[in-house]
């Protein structure tokens, strides 16, 4: 198996061991190194078997850190400039005014897609 | 002459679709939900592209222009600055919506490039973009009859535009105005068909046909709060009321408080209530419609108004506008929604962008909407044979006799002719036909064979000669896009029992000569048959004439509840052994209802999403 082949398919699982096992030490100081050594390598024997598994939780772990950065963006920024944007510019179809008409006086070029 | 061999493109939405022109002439048009078997599929139309393709024996590389109905950058502008106007609230509809176009949808052309290439991986011009209300406008009024016309375009929203006005004369369209998001008529119309407990996008049409059980006493209350009709013939929104500009469902607490019930929940029991709401809401519909389009002819002066745009396909609007708004004639895109875009958008291309001149067709050049795949005999007895499924081979005159006399006997008929139709409604190729006289067809038809709302009214094919002798109505029809009133001489006499009935009882009267058609209002959906559109249909209905004296037949889409119009034989001979249609007729070959082969199927109502 070459490093790429190694780095694309299997080095996921087998940091998620590392992180796991060292997670589990940490919390139970009397876990001595031994079956650490163990729990991770039985655990990499698997975690390299499931490819499956282990591409439905990056997936997971994916759309989980996309919501949020998404959301912080949402709250932190987004929100607060949309304050701002909406006292300035706020666009004039959601302005009041006395008519809902807008004149058209041009077609937009076909080579755009704006 | 360069040829100029134009491909228009719609998706990603809802209904894709793709179109094909030469030289400004529509050479085929298909939805791609006929070939997915997946109702409004709203995936990249791949395979009605290689069905266009193939049928033409052309190559990607022989077309001149790909063209896309939208600006999707435009529409994301939209979806930002709604957000904008929304935020902090409107946070459950960003994490939707805006993940999706930062993945997918920014990069449409890519997309577009790569599912093209993967029908055919040769060179082919770059990717053209129309406005998508432009799209609507060149799909209603280049096809049209007419070389000077105003047109209208409503629908739900397109990038900002829910409505707008142009005018057409020869090559040219010119825009004149529009009304944005999120004043929407269509998606007002959608708000309330999603309180009635109607799916949006495809439940709109049933409201339309419940309305008639009901009473519009909802209509001024509407007017007053929900929507304002402005002075200068626009209209506005109250937005208090609708939820749609933020939030993942249509209407809301506001609104139910308004109307003093909570939204039905999907099939769940229907009173009166809920009539007099569909009722209410046509009314106010109409009064809008009118409204707008009275203003549009007085601005502009033309005598011709082409319609287009979702609410477009509202027949009993069209009706009233063609009769109130001060213009002479009505032409209107059968494929009045998103899927019509996709040849709009490569006529809009052609006339607009190549400068190229127009050919207007008196009659129209939509040919009769009948651009579709179609099956030969011998392809179609393949494939009964390939299934061992006995079948019987007629020649025209055998076939027109063989029909009328089943139709006669009460018997019902699955009709498959010739090119299969543009835009959702069947208009005589894929369709379930049966004897307009007869009493209990409606609920037949509706409880046994298409399994929906017996509420809902079937159309009438009437031969164009005899229409006005049959309805009261002059004017062709032939889209099944007006509604009129049967002539009253065939009307039944109400007795004072059968008058005083409300709402779902007034079903079971018989109101006509022809209670199959007849609406409770004692309207119906009319499609008026010519012999230059539909040849094969017209001789139907003219021998149907010489044999019984009627010209008419009862019309409705060949399908089940949730499924789209069948396309192929296979599909066919599915729906037919799925219901109780009595014979199936594929071109010239009949099946019938017997000594057929053991039929394994799944569930359809497990296959199709009822809608």
């Amino acid at each position: 198996m070459s490093w790429t082949d190694f780095k694309n398919k299997h080095l996921f699982s087998v940091n998620l061991a590392l992180v796991a096992g060292l997670l589990l030490w940490q919390i139970r100081k009397d876990f001595t190194l031994h079956p650490f050594i163990i729990f991770w390598l039985v655990f990499t024997f698997f975690s390299l078997k499931a490819r499956a598994v282990e591409k439905k939780v990056m997936l997971l772990v994916g759309k989980i850190n996309g919501m949020i950065i998404l959301s912080l963006f949402y709250f932190l920024i987004f929100s607060p400039f949309s304050i701002l944007y909406r006292l300035f510019f706020r666009h004039q179809s959601f302005r009041k005014a006395p008519s809902t008409f807008l004149t058209k006086n041009e077609i937009s070029p076909f080579d755009r897609p704006f | 002459m360069k040829e100029e061999l134009i491909l228009g493109i719609s998706c990603y939405y809802h209904d894709s679709a793709a179109a094909l022109i030469r030289n400004g002439e529509i050479l085929g048009a298909v939805q791609e939900e006929r070939f997915s078997r997946k109702k409004h599929d709203s995936s990249f139309p791949s395979q009605s592209i290689s069905w266009l393709l193939k049928e033409h024996k052309l190559s990607l590389g022989n077309l001149t222009a790909i063209v896309y109905y939208e600006k999707p950058f435009v529409t994301f502008e939209r979806i930002l600055e709604t957000h904008l106007n929304y935020a902090p609230w409107g946070f459950i509809s960003f994490m939707r919506s805006v993940p999706i176009w930062i993945k997918e949808k920014l990069f449409l052309e890519k997309d577009i490039l790569k599912k093209l290439k993967a029908i055919e991986a040769v060179d082919f011009p770059a990717i053209s973009w129309s406005e998508h209300h432009l799209s609507h406008a060149a799909g209603a009024f280049y096809p049209s009859p007419f070389s000077d016309a105003a047109i209208l375009c409503v629908d739900g929203v397109g990038e900002w535009a829910t409505t707008s006005a142009w005018t057409g004369s020869g090559k040219d369209i010119l825009p004149l105005w529009e009304i944005h998001f999120p004043h929407s008529l269509g998606l007002f119309y959608s708000t309330m068909t999603a309180y009635l407990g109607f799916k949006v996008n495809s439940g709109e049409y049933k409201v339309m046909g419940l309305a008639p059980y009901g009473n519009p006493v909802y209509t001024e209350l509407m007017l007053k709060e929900l929507i304002e009709l402005l002075p200068d013939g626009a209209y506005s929104l109250k937005m208090d009321y609708f939820d749609y500009g933020h939030k993942m469902k249509m209407s809301g607490e506001k609104l139910e408080k308004l109307l003093g019930r909570p939204a039905r929940r999907p099939e769940a029991m229907m009173d009166q209530f809920h009539m007099d709401i569909a009722a209410s809401l046509q009314k106010t519909l109409e009064r809008a419609l009118i409204h707008v389009t009275s203003h549009l002819q007085k601005k502009t002066g033309k005598k011709n108004l082409c319609l287009s745009g979702g609410v477009a396909l509202n027949c009993v609007a069209n009706s009233k506008i063609l009769k109130e708004s001060g213009f002479e004639t009505v032409w209107i895109q059968p494929a009045a929604g998103d899927a019509g875009s996709a040849m709009g958008a490569a006529l809009a291309y052609y006339h607009l962008h190549a400068g190229k001149e127009r050919v207007v067709s008196p009659d129209d050049s939509q040919k009769g909407s009948l651009l579709g795949p179609s099956y030969t005999n011998e392809e179609i007895i393949l494939y009964l044979n390939e299934n061992n499924i006995p079948h019987l081979k007629l020649d025209d005159t055998e076939l027109l006799e063989f029909t009328c006399t089943k139709i006669e006997d009460g018997k019902i008929i699955g009709w498959f002719q010739g090119r299969m139709e543009y835009g959702p409604r069947a208009l005589g190729s894929r369709s379930i036909i049966g004897d307009a006289r007869a009493a209990d067809l409606q609920k037949t038809m509706n409880l046994k064979i298409k399994f929906r709302e017996s509420f809902r009214p079937f159309a009438p094919l009437v031969l164009e000669e005899d229409t006005e002798k049959l309805f009261n109505w002059k004017h062709p029809s032939p889209y099944m896009l007006f509604v009129a009133d049967v002539q009253e001489s065939l009307r039944r006499e109400m007795t004072d029992e059968e008058a005083k009935l409300f709402g779902i009882d007034k079903l079971n009267v018989i109101r006509s000569t022809y209670p199959a058609i007849t609406h409770v209002d004692y309207s119906a959906r009319l499609q008026t048959v010519n012999a230059s559109r539909h040849p094969k249909l017209h001789s139907l209905l003219s021998h149907f004439k010489k044999r019984t004296g009627h010209s008419i037949l009862v019309n409705t889409s060949f399908n089940v509840r949730g499924e789209p119009i069948v396309m192929t034989p296979e599909d066919a001979y599915r729906c037919f052994r799925r219901t109780d249609i009595d014979f199936l007729i594929l071109e010239n070959i009949v099946v019938e209802k017997k000594d057929l082969p053991e039929f394994k199927d799944t569930d359809w109502r497990q296959v199709f999403e009822l809608d």
